[in-house]
C-alpha cells in the first residue's frame, strides 16, 4: 500500500482538486484507492457527495480501527472509496499531542487498511501541526501544489527548511505547479526558476481552469465531466507521472 | 459488506417499483460480447469458478453474476488472452495457478451481454445502491436469450439503503436466482461439461467374467486416448500427451496383469500395437519434460555457467518441433484412425464368447483372478525389494519401480472390487516409495540422456560439455542421496503392517462365489 499526501500550508492552491482527481485517476488505472479527507472543512468529501459518519469522532479515528473502517463510504466510481472528514477532526492536533507516540499514530491506523487498498490519498488541512507531522512521517510521497508566484517560492522554501530541521524526508516532497497561466510572464519565469533551483518538481503543470473551478457545482472529479479538456488531461498526466515514481512502486 | 443479490425479474417491473420509493438514475444500455475460458478438463467449472473476458478486462469470479465489485480478481488484458496462468497479470496468476497448473486455457462459451444500470441516489445525488439488469444471448446480440438477471450491489457505507432495496425486490420475486450465466447456458442449450478422468474407474463386480472386464478396461483406456488426440495435435499444452500416454500405459498394464484372459494371438497383437503407439510418443514427451525442467537444470549449474546450456535447450526446442510435426501428422492421419478402429474391433473379438480353450482364464470370475494375481505381485515386489542394497545397480531399482507401478495400476483398476478405504490406504502407503522410485529413475535416465546428447553432438562447444558435466554430477549426487532414502522406505514398506493392510484389502468387498 502506498500513501500519497496532498499538502500545502496555504489554502486555495488546488490541493483538494489534486487529491480528488489523483484518487480518481489512480482508481481508473486499476488500483484500489481510498481518499482520506483529513481537512475538517471536508471539501473533498463534498466533491464526492459523501457525508461524514456521525459515529467517527477524533479519538475513534486514531484508536478504534473498526470504527474508522465503518466510516468508509464507496464512491460512485469503481475501485474508489472515501473516508469523509467531519467537524470533530478539528480536534486532531490537540488530541495527538496528548497521545503517546504522537507522530506515528496515523501510520499505525493506515497500516490496518493495507489489505484493502493499494493507494491511499490524504487530503490534508492547510496548516502545520501534529497531524501534519503525522502525515510527513507516513506518506511515501507528499505532493505540494504551488501557484508560480514569488510568495509561493518563499513558502516552498520554508517547507523544505522545516523538513530538514525536523528530520522528515525532504526527498518525499514533490512540488507541482498549480493554477498556472501559460500566458503570464511572472508565472513562466517563476516556474523556470523554481525548476532549476529545486530538483523535486513534477513535470506536469496544472493550468488555471474554469473546468476545475466548476467541480464544486458538478460535484464530480473534473476528469469525469471534462475528460478531453486541458485541466482533466493535466490531472490524469499528473497521476501517471506520480505512479511512475520509485517511491510509489 | 453484504453480497450482491440477484433476481430474475424483468427490468421494466424493477424500474417501476423502484421509482415509487427512490430517486433512480437510469443509465445507457450497452451490449458487449462476453467470452468464457476454461481448461480442457473444465477445471474452473468443476471448482465453481468463472473466468471471462469483456472487451479488455478479464474477470475471475465465483459464479453468481458478473458484477462491479464481486469479482475475485480483475485485470486489463491487451491482445489475445494468455493460455497459461504464468502469462497472466499477477493478481490473476496467483489465483489461477492452483486450479490450472500445467493446463492451457481455451475459449469455451461465447455470448452477448446487454446491461443497463440503474443507480439509486440519495438526496445529495450520491449513488447508494447500484442496480443493473443483464440479458444474456447466445453467441451474438441477435441470439436466443438464455438468462435475464437483475442485480443489486451494495455501496460501502450505505447498508441500510441496500437492505431496503432488497426487501422491495424480494417482495416482487421472493426467490433469488442463481445468476451463473454458464450454468444457465448449459441448462438452455445442453452440452454441460462432463467430468474428465485421465484414469477412469470401472464399476466391477466379482462375478464378472474376466474377458468382459479386460475388454471394458481396454475400451476405457482407448476412450481416454481418443479424448486427448485433438489436444495433442493442436499442441495446446503438455498434459494432453501426458494423459494419452498414461491411458496407453494403463492399457498395457492391465493386459499384462490379466494374462491368459484373451486368446494368446489377440493378446500379443494388441500388446504390440499399444507398444508401437507408446514408442511413437516417447520422443515428444521426453523433450516436453526436459523443456518443462529447464529452470531446474539451469539452477544446478553455478550462475556464471548457466548460459552455456543455451545451445542444448535450443537443440531440444528444435528437436521437439520436428518430432512433434511427425507425431501430429501421424495422429491426424487416416492410418492412425484405421489402426485405432481395428484395435477396438480386435478387443471386441477377443472378448467374444466362443473363443475359449486358447484362453484359460477367459471365464474366471474377475474377483478370484485379481486376488490371485495381486498376491503374486506383492510377493514379487517384496522379493525384488529385499534385493535392493546400497550397491545394487540402477537396473534393479528400475525393476522394483516397474513392479510397484504394476501393483498400483492393479489397485486403481480393480478398486471397485474392494473396500474404498482399504484401497486408498494401500495406495497411500505405497505413494512415498513410488515417488522416490520415480525420481530415482528420472535422474538415472536423464544423466544417460544428457551424456548421449553431448557425445553425439557434432561441433559441440566445450563450454556446453562442461556445463552438462556439472549437471550430470549434481544429478548423480542427488541420486546417491535418494538411494539411501529409498532403502529406508522400502524397509518400512516391507513390513508386517503392509502385509496386514494387504490382507485386509483382499478380504474386503464381496467374496466370489465358489
Amino acid at each position: 500500500m502506498k500513501v500519497i499526501a496532498s499538502y500545502s500550508i496555504k489554502g486555495g492552491v488546488g490541493k483538494t482538486a489534486a487529491s480528488v482527481n489523483i484518487a480518481y485517476a489512480a482508481a481508473q488505472a486499476g488500483r484500489r484507492t481510498l481518499l482520506v479527507d483529513l481537512d475538517p472543512q471536508g471539501a473533498s468529501s463534498f466533491y464526492f457527495r459523501v457525508r461524514p459518519s456521525k459515529k467517527l469522532k477524533a479519538k475513534g479515528f486514531f484508536k478504534r480501527l473498526p470504527r474508522l473502517k465503518a466510516g468508509i463510504r464507496g464512491s460512485d466510481y469503481e475501485r474508489l472509496d472515501v473516508l469523509p472528514a467531519n467537524i470533530h477532526y478539528r480536534k486532531f492536533d490537540a488530541l495527538l499531542s496528548r497521545m503517546g507516540q504522537s507522530r506515528s499514530r496515523l501510520r499505525k491506523q493506515l497500516k490496518g487498511l493495507a489489505d484493502e487498498y493499494e493507494v491511499v490519498v490524504l487530503d490534508c488541512p492547510p496548516n502545520i501541526g501534529m497531524l501534519s507531522e503525522n502525515v510527513f512521517s507516513t506518506a511515501d510521497v507528499i505532493i505540494v501544489p504551488v501557484i508560480p508566484t514569488t510568495l509561493s517560492e518563499r513558502t516552498y522554501e520554508q517547507l523544505l527548511k522545516f523538513f530538514r530541521k525536523s528530520g522528515y524526508p525532504a526527498g518525499a516532497i514533490r512540488g507541482f505547479f498549480s493554477m498556472a497561466q501559460a500566458n503570464n510572464r511572472l508565472h513562466r519565469d517563476t516556474m523556470q526558476r523554481m525548476r532549476e533551483q529545486y530538483g523535486s518538481f513534477l513535470d506536469t503543470v496544472i493550468p488555471l481552469s474554469a473546468d476545475i473551478e466548476r467541480m464544486g457545482v458538478n460535484r464530480e472529479p473534473v476528469i469525469c465531466f471534462a475528460a478531453g479538456r486541458p485541466g482533466a488531461r493535466a490531472y490524469r498526466q499528473l497521476c501517471e507521472e506520480l505512479l511512475r515514481e520509485e517511491r510509489l512502486k | 459488506m453484504s453480497e450482491t443479490r440477484h433476481w430474475s425479474i424483468e427490468s421494466e417491473a424493477v424500474l417501476d417499483r423502484l421509482k415509487r420509493d427512490f430517486a433512480v438514475r437510469v443509465g445507457g444500455e450497452r451490449t458487449r460480447p462476453l467470452q468464457f475460458y476454461d481448461s480442457f478438463p473444465w477445471q474452473l467449472w468443476f471448482s465453481d469458478r468463472i473466468l471471462c473476458r469483456i472487451e479488455d478486462r478479464l474477470y475471475f469470479c465465483s459464479p453468481g453474476g458478473l458484477s462491479f465489485n464481486d469479482a475475485l480478481a480483475v485485470a486489463e488484458i491487451e491482445g489475445k488472452t494468455p493460455r497459461f496462468w504464468w502469462r497472466l497479470p499477477e493478481n490473476l496468476a496467483v489465483l489461477l495457478q492452483p486450479h490450472l497448473k500445467l493446463r492451457a486455457l481455451r475459449p469455451t462459451v461465447r455470448c452477448a451481454r446487454t446491461e443497463k444500470p440503474f443507480d439509486i441516489k440519495n438526496e445529495d445525488g450520491k449513488t447508494v445502491v447500484r442496480i443493473f439488469t443483464a440479458t444474456y444471448r447466445r453467441n451474438t446480440a441477435r441470439g436466443a436469450v438464455f438468462l435475464k438477471t437483475c442485480s443489486a450491489e451494495p455501496v460501502r457505507g450505505y447498508e441500510d439503503a441496500f437492505a431496503e432495496v432488497c426487501r422491495l425486490l424480494d417482495a416482487l420475486e421472493p426467490a433469488s436466482c442463481n445468476a451463473n450465466p454458464l450454468r444457465a447456458y448449459f441448462d438452455a442449450f445442453g452440452g454441460a461439461p462432463e467430468p474428465y478422468a485421465a484414469k477412469p474407474r470401472l464399476q466391477l463386480s466379482c462375478e464378472q467374467p474376466a474377458r468382459d472386464v479386460l475388454a471394458a478396461a481396454l475400451k476405457a483406456a482407448l476412450e481416454v486416448m481418443r479424448l486427448n488426440e485433438k489436444g495433442v495435435v493442436e499442441d495446446l499444452d503438455t498434459e494432453f500427451l501426458h494423459d494419452y500416454r498414461v491411458a496407453l500405459r494403463s492399457a498395457r498394464a492391465v493386459l499384462t496383469q490379466l494374462k491368459g484372459v484373451f486368446p494368446p494371438d489377440d493378446e500379443r497383437r494388441i500388446k504390440d500395437k499399444l507398444r508401437e503407439l507408446g514408442r511413437r510418443t516417447n520422443a515428444v514427451r521426453d523433450l516436453d519434460v526436459y523443456l518443462l525442467d529447464e529452470d531446474r537444470y539451469r539452477a544446478m549449474v553455478p550462475p556464471d555457467y548457466a548460459e552455456a546450456l543455451n545451445p542444448m535447450f535450443d537443440d531440444f526446442r528444435a528437436r521437439r518441433r520436428s518430432e512433434f510435426a511427425r507425431l501430429s501428422r501421424y495422429l491426424a492421419s487416416k492410418t492412425y484412425a484405421d489402426d485405432i478402429a481395428r484395435l477396438g474391433k480386435r478387443v471386441d473379438a477377443a472378448a467374444a464368447p466362443g473363443n475359449d480353450g486358447a484362453a484359460p482364464h477367459a471365464d474366471t470370475p474377475i474377483g478370484e483372478l485379481v486376488r490371485h494375481r495381486l498376491s503374486r505381485r506383492l510377493r514379487k515386489l517384496r522379493k525384488r525389494g529385499r534385493a535392493v542394497h546400497q550397491r545394487t545397480p540402477d537396473e534393479a531399482i528400475h525393476a522394483l519401480r516397474l513392479q510397484c507401478k504394476k501393483l498400483r495400476y492393479m489397485f486403481e483398476f480393480f478398486a471397485s472390487l474392494f473396500d474404498d478405504e482399504a484401497v486408498a490406504d494401500m495406495i497411500g502407503s505405497m505413494r512415498r516409495l513410488q515417488n522416490l522410485l520415480g525420481d530415482f529413475n528420472d535422474l538415472s535416465v536423464q544423466q544417460q540422456a544428457l551424456y548421449e546428447y553431448y557425445t553425439a553432438k557434432r561441433g559441440a562447444d566445450p563450454a556446453l560439455g562442461l556445463a552438462i558435466g556439472i549437471v550430470i554430477g549434481e544429478m548423480a549426487r542427488q541420486q546417491a542421496a535418494l538411494r539411501k532414502r529409498l532403502v529406508k522406505h522400502f524397509d518400512r514398506f516391507d513390513s508386517p503392517a503392509t502385509v496386514a493392510r494387504f490382507e485386509t484389502l483382499l478380504a474386503s468387498g464381496v467374496p466370489s462365489t465358489p
